[in-house]
């Protein structure tokens, strides 16, 4: 289904009204009233480098690298063309970008540098649509919390009783002010997906907001440690505050070369959710694969999301609740 | 020849709007203008510079009656926008500030039921609802009078409440041709709200009229036109519905010209000791940090950063205190050149 764009009514007003007789001014016109095309990141060109009332196209990048973004000056996007339906969208293959720091700028090997595999091309099927983002993963980051409104029904029953009301009851809403942590697994099994990879921190990030989003890299279990984009070694993994969402995206050592002795065992994982849970930090993890693949011993001690393009948001939410209530 | 025709709001010959001289871009035509909003604006931030594409959206905005989104770097002007096209156009201004915690319902309207609560432990204090209701700010945008009365109609035996918005002070409605009758609302950062935040204003902002959930009153707007202005540092991505129903704009970076001409309506010809030279200079350091190079922050200087190198700059360069390259090298860290992270130093308390 195509993204509808803007109202035609609009159009034909703004028109009628203004006038214009330059095409250039019809054509910024046209786009400031195109949401399809408008990208809310802070980019932002030099006023000698910008195109007539241009919103630059959006960007396939993750919006917090603005000087990526001035690197390559917005170019206009031609009011009559289509733009493209969301799933085709999604599928636009999002190629890994270099991290503002070059890893490779050191000699010495690199321990999070994933061995160099040949990567099969691959477009980014098993990534969900950019209209279905907020609702696929906005409930993985999101967590309860007391809502401004007033739980009433736990009010009156409270009053009835006849008990003195020590606190106001309030209601719970989920919210995703608490940020998250994403841990991203930089090993050779997930190197074939690496645009979905990427994809899906892009998605994360435009959903949670990347000042709110602290994402770290890791090889094979983050138990061996973790980096983030700023630092060239890792160091021991953090657990973000009590109560904020962990997301691990790996394949919890369940793919990977064949022979390889340096993949994470079910046993470092299950230390690393028993820290996590130690540190009261809510995990969910997003496998590249089928429930069925994972280590049976994982499966039960952690809350497993597989991701695919069949992810459904109603899919991610039966999964947290089922995880919940056994919880 | 105009390019089109400024039918909501036009700079050209409108006072306290001034031509900002084409600066040798020459990519395309340049139309950006100065205002100075008087007195009503404290020293010198009396001043702004429209963007000829923020003059365009603000007229598809208001001719379509759309909200208008502003997006663009954090310290870019964005909320001066709406706060200098609200005096320009002689509208009454009011501003709520988004937070992770803001919810839709409270632009609208909330209810102390708290309040209520305690009022009804009390013999015959239990007063009407609409008595504990408090007006949001797209409430008071739209229709100001039942704003001050929680409703409708008049609260018996209670004083009306005080209306937040901001008048314009020293232009009077006629001049600009807009009654006092309309307003200007900012709805800033509405980035920051949780993604269902601006789903759940669709309807209000569709229809410029909601319900009061707890008296069941149905607010309609008295005022014959109100212009929405919310802006985004584009932390999160906005729902599809809702950017569809919004007229955007994202706000240029001004370059080295465009900065030094902020510089001079802000603090005057006379730069200090230094003359021109420290805008100009100043200005081109801040471009100059724009372009990636490598152990530079991604995040580059923002305008309102540049008017407080020059502001500082002013000040202590005055007085001697930078007579040294080191405590100039500091101060341009201190206000330009931030870091992205803080490492723990040692001994740190």
């Amino acid at each position: 289904m195509t993204e509808p764009r803007g109202s035609l009514g609009d159009r034909l007003r703004t028109v009628a009204m203004l006038a214009p007789t330059s095409d250039a001014v019809l054509a910024s016109m046209i786009r400031m009233l195109e949401p399809a095309q408008v990208s809310v990141g802070p980019t932002g060109g030099s006023a000698a480098t910008r195109r007539a009332a241009l919103p630059p196209a959006p960007s396939n990048e993750p919006q917090h690298n603005e000087s990526a973004v001035e690197q390559s000056p917005a170019k206009p996007n031609e009011p009559d063309i289509e733009p493209l339906p969301p799933a085709a969208a999604a599928r636009v293959t999002i190629l890994p970008r270099e991290s503002p720091i070059d890893l490779d700028a050191d000699d010495k090997p690199n321990p999070l540098r994933a061995p160099a595999v040949p990567v099969p091309e691959r477009a980014a099927a098993a990534v969900t649509p950019a209209g279905q983002a907020r609702a696929t993963f906005g409930p993985l980051a999101a967590m309860p919390g007391p809502a401004a409104t007033i739980d009433l029904d736990a009010l009156v029953a409270a009053i009835g009783s006849g008990l003195p009301l020590t606190r106001l009851p309030r209601g719970i809403e989920w919210s995703l002010r608490r940020g998250a942590q994403l841990l991203i697994d930089r090993g050779p099994a997930l190197m074939p997906l690496t645009d979905d990879v990427h994809a899906i921190e892009r998605q994360l990030l435009s959903v949670v907001g990347p000042s709110k989003l602290s994402i770290h890299y890791f090889v094979a279990c983050p138990e061996r440690g973790t980096r983030t984009r700023f630092e060239r070694r890792p160091t021991a993994w953090r657990p973000p505050p009590p109560g904020t969402p962990t997301i691990v995206l790996s394949d919890l050592g369940c793919a990977g070369p064949r022979g390889d002795l340096d993949g994470a065992r079910p046993r470092e994982w299950l230390r690393f959710a028993a820290r996590a849970e130690q540190a009261g930090v809510a995990l969910v993890a997003l496998v590249p694969y089928p429930i069925q693949r994972v280590w049976p011993l994982l499966a039960g001690a952690l809350t497993i999301v597989p991701w695919s393009e069949r992810l459904t948001a109603a899919a991610v939410q039966r999964i947290l609740r089922d995880s919940r209530s056994r919880a | 020849m105009p390019n089109y025709r400024k039918a909501f709001f036009d700079p050209e010959g409108s006072p306290g709007f001034e031509k900002v001289a084409d600066p040798g871009g020459g990519e395309r035509l340049r139309e950006d203008w100065a205002y100075d909003a008087g007195a009503a604006f404290s020293g010198a931030e009396r001043h702004f510079v429209f963007a000829e594409e923020a003059v365009l959206a603000l007229n598809i905005a208001l001719a379509t009656g759309r909200p208008l989104l502003v997006s663009g770097e954090p310290g870019g002007g964005k909320t001066s926008l709406a706060r200098f096209a609200a005096h320009a156009l002689g509208r009454v201004f009011y501003r709520e500030t988004i937070t992770s915690r803001t919810q839709a319902s409270d632009l609208l309207s909330s209810f102390d039921a708290l309040q209520r609560l305690s009022d009804a432990q009390v013999k015959e204090g239990l007063r009407p609802k609409q008595a504990y209701v408090m007006p949001g700010g797209l409430w008071w945008a739209l229709n100001p009078e039942t704003a001050a009365w929680r409703g409708r109609a008049p609260l018996a035996g209670a004083a009306p409440l005080a209306d937040p918005g901001i008048a314009p002070r020293t232009r009077s409605p006629a001049e600009t041709g807009a009654g006092a009758s309309s307003a200007t609302l900012l709805l800033d950062e509405i980035d920051k709200a949780d993604p269902d935040v601006p789903n759940d204003l669709l309807e209000a902002l569709d229809e410029r009229s909601f319900v009061v959930r707890e008296t069941g009153e149905r607010i309609e707007p008295s005022r014959p036109e109100l212009l929405i202005v919310m802006t985004t540092n584009g932390e999160r991505e906005l729902p599809p519905a809702f950017m569809r129903r919004c007229v955007t704009v994202q706000l240029p970076k001004p370059d080295a010209d465009g900065l030094i001409d902020i510089a001079r309506r802000r603090f005057g010809a006379d730069a200090g000791p230094f003359g021109e030279t420290l805008y100009r200079r100043l200005a081109q350091h801040v471009v100059g940090l724009r372009k990636p190079a490598p152990g530079r922050p991604e995040r580059s200087p923002s305008t309102s950063e540049y008017i407080d190198a020059v502001s500082a700059c002013r000040r202590l360069l005055a007085e001697n205190w930078l007579a040294d390259g080191n405590a100039l090298d500091a101060l341009l860290g201190a206000v330009l050149t931030k870091p992205v992270r803080f490492d723990a130093g040692e001994g740190g308390g």
